[in-house]
């Protein structure tokens, strides 16, 4: 039914104006103090790893802002309907460009399949993976909701076929809808794990979770999840306590037992990001200013951009970033829940919740609050190709807030 | 709860209603549970706990970069340098700063093999430091310190500087400088402007700027400074920061030491004494020139010596030298120590041998040896009993050749005996069994109380390392043993030992009426801008003997030089009194040391003066070797330190004077004009103007000497063969002279006594020198200079 409807009435490609503009206004602020920020950072690293060229690193980062800014506005314009159209060709691509990763071999990173290089460009499938799964799992969902709010059980031919021989196994009808799903999840999960990118797996991982939250499939389903974390964040805990030796066999980096042993000597990490985020103080040593960021604090114009901004910027600094991410995720929620469908809604949302469980995970890393995951700060930290996905996100949040107002008028 | 009410309505929702409970619970946690937590820790990390991370941060952070203090200068007393630093550098590599580029393990080391090439090959470039050596060091890549070369100048350092900063461009399109690997470090470098000179005193540095012998290592405190610091950001690399944090606390030079040493003094004395050591063949030779007054040394040598900018060479010969020694003491040692040097390897038997050398050359004998002082100690016995009114000048006293004290039979050393003496005498033969009887009429108790008051059973208190320390029952005998016997060999300066720098400051206290003064080197401490912080002042022990007494001594020992056995110390134009001395070595059978201990003038004494030539071989007496040494040095010591001379008539004829110029006049002006001084002239060549002579104007030429005048440009000088003048008179010296065509300057011992023979000339024979030419012959007798050993 709902196929026919689509087919019959193609909406233009393009359709201009009424985007939200608090949301722009705030998403420029962000990308302005993030750029200014990198900058910073990156200095150091930059003098040592670019034959003490110090803005080389910022260079790149600003080519990839510019692509990502083309990108957004090309996307705020474009209108959802094609997305959901070819998410599932997307959704493929993507896959393939993880496969493809894996005959690129990055001569700084042997061990690592995390990059498709050509010439001196190189990027990273899994960042646009991680959107590409957003779009897929938000068709799919939109597509089957009904089955996957269902408690009847499958009407399909197959599946009454196995229920009449078997009695006893009863067949949902979200059953196929949640196959589709966690397979949808897996397998890019699986590829970039092998890839020996762990923080890229979780963190597909977690969008998977969340958007099979907001998808609104079975409670049960993530009471489960949320037993078997924390029964596992228990056993990691307790074996810690039983022997240390046993969680250094499945932690290579140490990072667990470096959360969980203050003492640790695998410690300097985090250590350094905590004595920049301290010597900040409430208004900082000033703009470029850092110390810690002259080699002390590992990766800082990355991952660990978060402290220099505390060391530089103080305490009121790190608030102006965290409340310009809150006003910025409030609002793409609001454009999500103004959605003018399901699948425009998930979208939005599993986008914008992106930024938020990243921002949420990279601060709380820095700070010692979890184990140290490695994932970037959105729109400060450096790589290319995640900055570039996250402004193109923003464009498809403009183009459904301006979508939901053209349904409104 | 009213999420509940809300996913209640999702069952109850029909298709195609948006549903949102989930997102707003989804966001709530986010924003209202997730982003205050993370901002709650930021918050106690910056402001609850940002202190101690700060300091923490900082403690990382800063640099600390000593600054060498520069090390104090040595001084003589006329403020010419004996030691000097100038600013140096260290280089070092640091081997585990070197890293590997490229995908496989041997990609990597391939890389770091040729970063290390590149290193050692621009480093051995520059340093002259061996390719290989520094390659060895880069490969301990364990290592983040290791030292290619210290010292360093200024435009090596900065050589070293700019290669370490100029981008390496290898194989791979990295480029990076060897900043990481590549250090320089602040080190000073001591250097000696005058090699060997006083050495022995001075000592020298080890490689960290210490000192570690002589006055370095005495006065190493006040001559090191206290280290400046830089204390600056760093980064993790340990490379400062670009910002501007920054504190310099300069360094602050170290004290300067300005000496009592006299460079002038010194070189003459140490002159004279490497040529005596040669003459005599002897191991060692030593002397000490002393401020009689103050107590302050003017001059200190002892040999062998050492080049003080290359203090650990040995050469093979003292090396041989030294384990030669090392085997002859070991046939003496127990069986146990000899058998555990057996055992030895022979690379361990001859680094010990090396280092044996090495302190032989170090040690400064003038302080650190001990000695029979020998006759020379006479002065002593005869000044206490004086003291002690025991006996007077005219005390006569019948030498018969030896003397029975106590059942042992002490020998003159002339066996037919002197006869006839009075107290004069004692000294002026030398006479043993006189001084064993007057050392009797004083008694054990008194005689020991001077050995006591002239300072013989404690250290003098000289401002260097490394004395002589005396030592109850060992170097000396206890009172309790100190018998009549002991009394009877101490009268004659045998039995006990002394250091040079003892004897000398007991015989300046006779000179200087009395007064037992603690000899020092040190006469002022300067800070750098050479303001004067201290200011030595003499000290005196105590008054060991009466002004009338010493006054006494003093002309005895004047008629030891002018009649007796110290006649070979004569200085014409001074009044030299003095003591020789010989004794055999206790340790060394059949060695000998020789020795004379003087001052000058007589009747107000200013300097003293001790020689002594250890193990000489062949010729080995006080008064034929060491007296001999004494008036060369005084010779040209007394003029320049401004003691007037007074000459008597025979010595007013060989004397020197400045060469008058006869350049420019004619040949019959010039005639006039030298003959009427006295010179002979010789003309060569037709002219009639004087072009050039020899010796030239200002030279030094004899009173009666020859001149030889030039009129022809380009002619040639005259060559004559210098003769042999060795065991002649000073007549046949002068006609030799004469006939030779050559002056001749008279010095020693050339109106003192009978038979005075040249033993020495500073021209050897046979040599062609121009006619004109001044030679300085040496005198000595060897009549009536015994002193006395047995």
């Amino acid at each position: 039914m709902q196929k026919k409807q689509r087919t019959a009435s193609r909406p233009p490609l393009f359709q201009f104006g009424g985007i939200d503009v608090p949301f722009l206004i705030i998403l420029c602020v962000l990308l302005v103090f993030g750029l200014v920020m990198m900058y910073s950072a990156s200095i150091p690293t930059s003098i040592a790893e670019y034959g003490g060229d110090a803005s080389a690193m910022f260079i790149n980062q600003l080519k990839f802002a510019g692509i990502g800014v083309v990108a957004m506005l090309v996307f705020s314009q474009v209108n959802t309907w094609y997305l959901k159209k070819y998410s599932v060709f997307i959704y493929v691509f993507g896959i393939l460009l993880l496969i493809a990763a894996f005959f690129f071999d990055n001569p700084n990173y042997p061990d690592f399949h995390r990059w498709i290089i050509i010439g001196s460009f190189s990027f990273q499938p899994s960042e646009l993976m991680k959107f590409f799964l957003i779009l897929e799992l938000s068709a799919v969902m939109e597509t089957y909701h009904s089955q996957i709010i269902s408690k009847a059980r499958a009407r399909s031919p197959l599946a009454v076929s196995i229920q009449k021989k078997a009695k006893f196994i009863y067949i949902s009808e979200s059953m196929f809808p949640t196959l589709l799903c966690g397979g949808l999840i897996l397998l890019p999960a699986l590829l970039v794990l092998l890839g020996n990118h762990n923080s890229g797996a979780i963190l597909i991982l977690l969008i998977g979770v969340y958007m099979l939250f907001i998808g609104d499939f079975k409670k049960g389903w993530f009471i489960t999840a949320a037993v078997v974390i924390v029964v596992g964040v228990a056993a990691i805990f307790i074996l810690y306590r039983v022997d240390p030796d046993l969680i250094k066999q499945i932690d290579s980096k140490s990072r667990i037992l470096s959360w969980l042993d203050k003492s640790s000597d695998a410690r300097w990490q985090i250590n350094n990001a905590l004595y920049a985020i301290g010597s900040g103080g409430l208004f900082g040593v000033g703009l470029g200013n850092s110390t810690q960021k002259y080699y002390y604090v590992p990766e800082p114009q990355n991952d660990m951009i978060f402290p220099i901004i505390c060391e530089e910027l103080g305490f009121v600094g790190a608030t102006l970033v965290l409340v310009l991410f809150a006003a910025l995720i409030w609002r793409g929620v609001t454009i999500g829940l103004k959605a003018k469908n399901r699948f425009s809604m998930y979208l939005a949302v599993g986008m914008i919740m992106l930024v938020g469980v990243q921002v949420a995970l990279n601060v709380a890393a820095t700070t010692d609050l979890i184990p140290n995951t490695g994932i970037g700060l959105p729109f400060f930290s450096s790589g290319g190709t995640s900055l570039a996905v996250f402004l193109g996100q923003m464009g498809i949040l403009l183009s459904i807030s301006r979508e939901s107002r053209l349904v409104k008028k | 709860m009213a999420f509940h009410q809300n996913t209640d309505q999702v069952h109850r929702s029909t298709s195609g209603k948006v549903k949102i409970s989930r997102i707003r619970l989804l966001a709530v946690l986010l924003l209202l549970a997730a982003f205050p937590a993370i901002l709650l820790k930021t918050g106690v990390i910056t402001l609850v706990r940002g202190d101690e991370y700060r300091a923490k941060a900082e403690q990382n952070q800063l640099l600390d970069t000593s600054i060498t203090a520069m090390r104090g200068t040595i001084y003589d007393r006329n403020m010419n340098a004996l030691a000097q630093s100038a600013s140096g550098w260290l280089i070092y590599v640091n081997p585990s700063g070197v890293k590997g580029k490229g995908q496989s393990t041997q990609e990597k080391e391939a890389y770091a093999q040729q970063t290390r090439q590149e290193i050692a090959s621009g480093l051995a470039g520059i340093l002259g430091v061996s390719e290989e050596s520094i390659m060895e060091k880069l490969m301990k890549t364990d290592s983040n310190y290791q030292r290619i070369i210290g010292h360093v100048e200024r435009p090596q350092m900065e050589a070293v500087d700019s290669f370490r900063r100029e981008e390496f461009r290898g194989e791979n399109e990295d480029s990076r400088g060897f900043i990481s690997v590549i250090g320089i470090l602040d080190d000073s470098i001591r250097y000696y402007p005058n090699a060997n000179m006083a050495s022995t005193l001075i000592g020298f540095t080890g490689m960290d700027g210490n000192g570690l012998a002589g006055l370095e290592a005495k006065y190493d405190d006040e001559l090191t400074g206290t280290d400046g610091r830089i204390v600056s950001a760093k980064d993790a690399k340990q490379n400062q920061l670009p910002n501007e944090y920054e504190i310099t606390y300069e360094a602050q030079q170290g004290t300067s030491l300005q000496l009592t040493i006299d460079e002038t003094v010194q070189y003459t004395l140490e002159n004279a004494l490497r040529q005596s050591m040669e003459d005599t063949s002897a191991t060692y030779a030593y002397g000490i020139v002393m401020e009689v007054d103050t107590g302050a040394i003017l001059g200190m040598v002892s040999l062998p010596d050492y080049d003080l900018n290359d203090p650990r060479t040995v050469t093979d010969e003292e090396i041989a030298a030294a384990r030669a020694l090392q085997e002859k003491n070991i046939e003496k040692a127990s069986d146990e120590e000899k058998a555990k040097y057996e055992a030895m390897s022979e690379e361990e038997k001859n680094s010990l041998a090396v280092s044996a050398a090495q302190n032989a050359k170090w040690r400064n004998r003038a302080i650190s040896d001990t000695y029979e002082p020998g006759s020379v100690f006479k002065c002593i016995t005869v000044s206490a009993a004086l003291e002690e009114g025991v006996v007077s000048e005219d005390y006569a006293f019948t030498c018969t050749g030896s003397i029975l004290v106590a059942d042992t039979i002490y020998n003159c050393w002339r066996q037919e005996g002197h006869g006839h003496e009075t107290l004069p005498d004692l000294l002026m033969n030398s006479c043993n069994p006189f001084a064993i009887t007057v050392a009797r009429l004083l008694g054990t108790e008194k005689y020991y109380k001077y050995f006591e008051a002239f300072g013989f059973t404690e250290k003098t208190g000289i401002d260097l390392p490394g004395e002589a320390s005396p030592v109850e029952g060992s170097t000396y005998h206890r009172f309790s043993d100190f018998g009549i016997s002991q009394l009877s060999s101490y009268s004659f300066g045998q039995t006990f030992q002394v250091s040079p720098i003892q004897m000398i400051t007991a015989i300046s206290a006779i000179a200087n009426g009395g007064k037992l003064m603690t000899p020092y080197v040190v006469a002022k401490e300067l800070d750098e801008d050479g303001n004067v912080l201290s200011v030595t002042q003499p000290q005196v022990k105590r008054q060991v003997i009466s002004e009338s007494t010493a006054q006494r001594v003093r002309s005895m020992m004047e008629r030891v030089v002018s009649e007796g056995t110290g006649k070979n110390a004569y200085v014409a134009g001074y009044h030299v009194a003095g003591k020789t001395g010989t004794s055999e070595k206790l340790q060394n059978k059949g060695q000998y040391i020789a020795s004379f201990v003087g001052f000058a003038p007589a009747d107000d004494p200013q300097i003293a003066i001790l020689i002594a030539i250890d193990e000489p071989q062949g010729e080995h007496g006080g008064g034929a070797i060491a007296a001999p040494v004494a008036s060369q040095v005084l010779e040209s010591i007394l003029p320049y330190l401004n003691i007037e001379a007074a000459y008597s008539e025979d010595e007013m004829n060989s004397l020197i004077s400045k060469c008058p110029g006869a350049v420019g006049m004619t040949v019959d002006e010039a005639r006039s004009l030298l003959n009427g001084q006295g010179y002979t002239v010789r003309v060569r060549g037709e002219g009639d103007t004087v072009l050039s002579q020899i010796p030239e104007e200002g030279n030094q030429i004899p009173k009666d000497g020859i001149i030889i005048l030039y009129t022809e440009e380009l002619s040639e000088p005259d060559m004559v063969e210098v003769p042999d003048f060795t065991g002649c008179t000073e007549s046949q010296v002068r006609s030799l002279a004469k006939d030779a065509g050559i002056n001749v300057k008279l010095s020693g011992n050339t109106h003192s006594g009978s038979e005075l023979l040249a033993y020495k000339q500073s021209a050897a024979v046979g040599q062609q020198v121009n006619a004109g030419t001044v030679v300085t012959v040496y005198f000595r007798t060897t009549v009536g200079v015994n002193d006395g050993t047995e």
